[in-house]
């Protein structure tokens, strides 16, 4: 085996992964794509057939630009320190792997890469740079090993040449090994690697990270390129929050009634933040100050609050959303939430008025929450809030309620009124529903025919304008014309921020309460995980609008135009992104959301197992399985239970007779020196050449051993030379060894009657 | 870390166990050149060894080496046994003594380190150096041969003409004298002359008067200066011997002012080895005293301490080499292999 040529390969091997690794990890294809054009030519450079390392000047100049690029990266393009020594550590690499090396390169290098892969660590959650890293640690591991063999023969040759005479004549140690070795080094890396990963995985189990621990925040401030999409308010003069980036940031598994009906047919809009006022200066969609005040916090107790009763024949939903990056302050739950469950969020703030729900307190890597609502709008059932929700609603600060017509309650004017060129948005939306036959007057809080209106002007928007994701140019931004004036009247044509704002403000210029709902559209369904895959792409602005005194979801967008923009890719490639979305979701549940509370659940859930359940807990599935063992050995009869036992004892003696048989087999197929033929062989012929043994065994019991190095046959002549009568059987019996062994013939019956026969005689010839 | 310790302390325990090693030694070494001990591990346990090293824990003997003997063996598999090659280079002539070995692996991780001992003592002899002398003292050698010529004057060889004498049955029909056959009648064959090979007897001059000569000579020579000069000379007796072993002469050994035994010109390889060994062993503080006449013989070639010794030597026309002119008999080629049977090995030291 070359040691260092094995070494060399190793090392660039490790190295080469690392620098990708971080590339992966930082999500920066085009560096990927230099280093890894940097550093395949560095092979060629420095190992090619004409290959030489750079010389030493060229190394130390260029790792001095390096340094001043990691300054540059530093303070002016304020980078994170975290990536920018990343940067740095990986172009130190690739300037190592261009230089001349010695031990103390190649341990550099090592060092350098250890360390990133370390720093990389810290920044990436994704399971390709999980699968990335593993494979790192198996090539480190078996370079360290190999290093560690050309750290000796290196130590020797040096030595060597510092005893010697003419040291130039001393050659470089050779590696001298038996057969076999590639074999036993890839075991014992298995081993060492298995060992090591045993250990690293109980620690990791044992000792979990601290639920203060800020991980995965961490994680995501440093993936600043993933847009998150969704956003707590609207800002018209900006382009619409609709990313390219398909990074997914939520997972959603819808249930009802504990039945998963999650399809790829059916889309959820899950709420974020709720907006019900218009900055006309800012043109911007906030939350008011007014229902801010009515956001009353609540503790969840025992992981759970319940914020209403149902009423009797409502059906409920249940929905789970777990995050895949940074989890905002808003809790996306869906219009009619009654309950919420959750291990990490210990306080929650909801508003009963827009029914946002905000967390207060709990971890910062809220990962996973559960909540359950119930649509109201087409069952005609609900729920009712409970009393301590109740209270919440009579106590309205009415000392500070806005001026506000006399005799009108303040809740009545929420998300109502509208005043950027009211007049000709009234009159447009009069002509909408006029040609609909409906009529409505602004003053009136409600009537009949809200709900056709509502839809009358769903359908126009959706009928005569366009979805568009171009956002406003900086001439718009600066223009004193509304954007939603603009939208309305001018363009007809915009994203779903527009479309949302278009119809609050046709709506509101009714009189009808309406208000703008930002979060995400889930429409993309995951078959083989059963969730929902939520995208930076995926978010989306929408309305919901009060109709006989309940809030009715309106989205006025273009539904084929969303459609489009949500489309899902299909096909082999559609099915291996949401096969690797699938095993990146398990990947980020099990392992990157390990914390102390997992490991709580996880020693819970182990101990349940094994409860007897005699503190009225529901018995564990082993407990059970032993009881029910019990149970049934008292219902059998003990004649039936002694007859088993017995199977069960001659059962056991036949799986041990085998084993033993097998050992036995092996054994002798190694004293004939079969051990190089394959298995099957082996036993076949260790079965037939059992009498060579004996032989053997007869020969050496009378002080006859054949040599090491003679063969069966020279040490049968030998003996036949010495006594030809005495030993003839011997030669006999070698030559039907041979014709076995060698000759490919079977011991049938005629040659082991002359087996028995001869070994009879040799046996009486040697005793006599 | 914790891991890497682990695996480590459980290959520490598990490994180098029912391992034996067996030092093979070479019959001898040469100062100055190398010596290849070897060393034959067999591991006889169910698991391999990587990176194995084997090594002698210390010598103790007056040749002084640069480095212990070293070996290393990459991989060991179960119930296989490989040999190690651990050279080393002896500085000195003498007796080198080995007393015990050390194996140690520290693989996977290089952070704990088995060791095992085994108690083994063996000893071999290193010559003195050997220098590769110019052609021309092999030359000057045959010149001062005092017999002259190279041949026997004795019937019985295939030389030269030696005589006539009448045909006897075997006699080789290309022997027989055909102009003196048809004169005489009688068949008559020619008689040629047996070879003889050259022959040198060597005597090298330790004497008190030689020492005192070089002390007139160079009066700040110093001890130690004085003792290298000795070794150089014992250096150049030995490699005559050698050169001229190589050229198929008979080779004497005689050594005036040491305590050493005198050798009788005859040629033969255990000759040539035992005059080696002979100046291997010689100790310089085993003089003799001045009256001892024992070691003086009729030498063709003196080895001498001093310059003046040759021109006394001149007129009885035998050579004189002195070791102040070094440079001039010897080359700067290296001594090739085939001048020493570096090849031949014996277990346990010395045949």
């Amino acid at each position: 085996m070359r040691v260092r040529s094995v070494y060399r390969k190793l090392v660039f091997a490790m190295v080469m992964i690392g620098v990708c690794a971080f590339c992966i990890a930082e999500q920066s294809p085009s560096l990927l794509l230099i280093i890894a054009i940097i550093g395949g030519l560095s092979w060629w450079v420095t190992e090619g057939p004409h290959g030489k390392p750079l010389p030493r000047p060229i190394i130390v100049a260029a790792s001095a630009v390096v340094m001043m690029w990691l300054l540059f990266d530093i303070f002016i393009f304020r980078t994170h320190t975290l990536v920018a020594m990343g940067h740095f550590t990986i172009w130190l690499q690739l300037l190592l792997l261009y230089s001349p090396k010695t031990n103390r390169e190649y341990a550099q290098l090592m060092i350098l890469s250890i360390l990133q892969m370390i720093g990389a660590s810290t920044i990436s959650i994704t399971m390709t740079y999980g699968i990335m890293l593993a494979i790192y640690c198996v090539i480190t591991l078996f370079t360290i090993l190999v290093f560690h063999l050309k750290l000796t023969s290196d130590r020797l040759y040096q030595s060597r040449k510092d005893a010697a005479v003419d040291a130039d004549k001393v050659l470089r140690p050779i590696g001298v090994t038996s057969i076999g070795m590639g074999k036993h080094l890839r075991r014992t890396t298995l081993l060492s690697g298995t060992v090591c990963a045993s250990i690293a995985v109980f620690v990791f189990m044992g000792i979990p990270r601290s639920p203060e621990s800020n991980s995965l925040n961490r994680f995501a401030s440093f993936s600043n390129k993933v847009q998150a999409g969704f956003s707590d308010t609207i800002n018209l003069n900006r382009k619409a929050p609709q990313s390219s980036s398909n990074t997914p940031v939520i997972n959603l598994s819808v249930e009802k009634n504990g039945k998963n009906i999650g399809s790829s047919d059916l889309a959820w809009l899950i709420r974020g933040a709720v907006l019900d006022r218009y900055n006309i200066r800012s043109r911007q969609w906030v939350r008011g100050n007014y229902v801010r005040n009515f956001d009353q916090s609540f503790d969840l107790e025992s992981n759970q609050i319940t914020l209403a009763k149902l009423k009797q024949n409502t059906d409920a939903y249940t929905a789970t959303i777990t995050y895949r990056g940074t989890a905002p302050p808003q809790l996306f739950t869906m219009p009619n939430i009654f309950q919420i469950n959750s291990k990490a969020i210990d306080r929650v703030a909801f508003n009963p008025i827009d029914q946002q729900m905000r967390m207060l307190n709990g971890d910062d890597e809220v990962m996973q929450y559960s909540f359950k609502w119930t649509d109201s709008q087409t069952k005609r059932v609900g729920f009712e809030y409970e009393k301590q929700v109740k209270e919440i609603r009579e106590v309205i600060d009415w000392d500070n309620r806005p001026n506000l017509p006399n005799n009108t309650s303040m809740s009545n004017w929420y998300a109502r009124t509208w005043h950027i060129a009211p007049r000709e948005v009234y009159l447009l939306a009069q002509s909408i529903i006029k040609e609909k036959g409906l009529k409505r007057h602004r003053n009136a809080l409600s009537s009949s025919d809200d709900l056709a209106i509502a839809k009358a002007i769903k359908q126009y928007l959706q009928t005569n304008y366009q979805y568009s994701l171009q956002g406003p140019s900086g001439e718009d931004a600066e223009s004193r014309v509304d954007p939603i004036l603009r939208f309305l009247f001018n363009d007809k044509k915009g994203h779903c921020e527009l479309f949302a704002s278009g119809y609050a403000a046709l709506c509101r210029s009714l009189g009808l309460q309406t208000r703008v709902i930002t979060g995400y559209r889930a429409g993309e369904y995951n078959d083989l995980g059963g969730y929902y895959v939520i995208r930076t792409s995926d978010a989306h602005a929408w309305n919901e609008i009060k109709i006989n005194n309940t809030w009715v979801t309106i989205d006025s967008t273009p539904p084929a135009q969303l459609a489009q923009q949500h489309a899902v890719s299909t096909g082999i490639i559609g099915s291996l992104q949401e096969l690797y979305e699938y095993f990146d979701y398990v990947w980020l549940r099990s392992v990157v959301t390990f914390d102390l509370k997992s490991q709580r659940n996880l020693l819970s859930s182990i101990r349940e197992l094994f409860n007897s359940g005699d503190d009225g807990s529901k018995p564990g599935l082993f407990y059970r399985i032993w009881r029910q063992f019990l149970n049934t050995l008292t219902f059998f009869n003990w004649n039936y239970i002694v007859i088993g036992l017995c199977v069960i004892v001659i059962i056991g003696v036949l799986i041990v007779f085998f084993f033993l048989h097998e050992i036995q087999t092996r054994r002798k197929a190694a004293q004939l020196h079969l051990s190089s033929l394959p298995r099957s062989q082996q036993r076949s012929l260790a079965k037939q050449l059992a009498f060579f043994i004996t032989l053997q065994q007869l020969l050496t019991k009378h002080g006859h051993s054949r040599k090491s190095w003679q063969s069966p046959m020279q040490f049968a002549n030998q003996l036949t030379a010495q006594n030809p009568q005495r030993y003839q059987s011997v030669k006999k019996l070698t030559q039907i060894f041979y014709d076995i062994r060698y000759g490919n013939r079977p011991l049938d019956e005629s040659r082991k009657s002359i087996v028995d026969s001869e070994l009879e005689n040799l046996q009486h010839t040697l005793t006599s | 870390m914790f891991g890497a310790f682990v695996v480590s302390l459980i290959t520490a325990m598990l490994s180098l166990r029912n391992v034996t090693v067996t030092r093979l030694l070479p019959m001898h070494g040469i100062a100055g050149e190398q010596l290849v001990p070897r060393y034959r591990i067999h591991n006889r346990s169910k698991l391999g060894i990587f990176n194995l090293v084997v090594s002698e824990e210390s010598t103790e003997s007056e040749v002084k080496l640069n480095m212990l003997p070293t070996g290393w063996i990459l991989f060991l598999g179960p119930n296989q046994a490989l040999m190690a090659e651990a050279p080393c280079w002896p500085s000195e002539r003498g007796k080198l003594s080995f007393n015990s070995l050390i194996i140690s692996c520290s693989f996977p991780f290089g952070i704990l380190k088995k060791v095992a001992f085994f108690e083994q003592e063996d000893e071999i002899i290193v010559y003195p150096h050997i220098y590769r002398l110019n052609r021309r003292v092999v030359g000057t050698l045959s010149r001062v041969n005092p017999e002259g010529s190279n041949n026997i004057e004795r019937s019985g060889g295939t030389e030269e003409f030696f005589g006539l004498r009448e045909y006897h049955t075997g006699d080789s029909i290309r022997l027989i004298n055909w102009k003196q056959t048809a004169r005489t009648g009688d068949m008559v064959v020619k008689e040629m002359t047996q070879p003889s090979p050259p022959q040198t007897m060597v005597q090298l001059d330790l004497s008190d008067l030689q020492i005192n000569a070089c002390k007139s000579e160079n009066p700040d020579i110093s001890e130690e200066q004085l003792t290298k000069l000795k070794e150089e000379a014992i250096s150049l007796a030995a490699s005559i011997i050698c050169d001229a072993y190589m050229h198929g002469y008979k080779i004497g050994f005689a050594c005036s002012g040491i305590n050493a035994p005198t050798y009788q010109l005859h040629h033969s390889r255990p000759h040539r080895t035992n005059i080696l060994e002979a100046l291997a062993s010689l100790d310089l503080h085993d003089t003799t005293s001045p009256d001892d006449t024992s070691s003086q013989t009729e030498a063709t070639v003196l080895v001498t301490l001093t310059n003046t010794s040759p021109k006394l030597y001149q007129a009885s026309n035998k050579l004189a080499l002195s070791v102040q002119t070094l440079s001039q008999y010897i080359t700067d080629a290296p001594v090739e292999d085939v001048l020493l049977d570096t090849t031949e090995e014996v277990i346990g030291g010395v045949a």
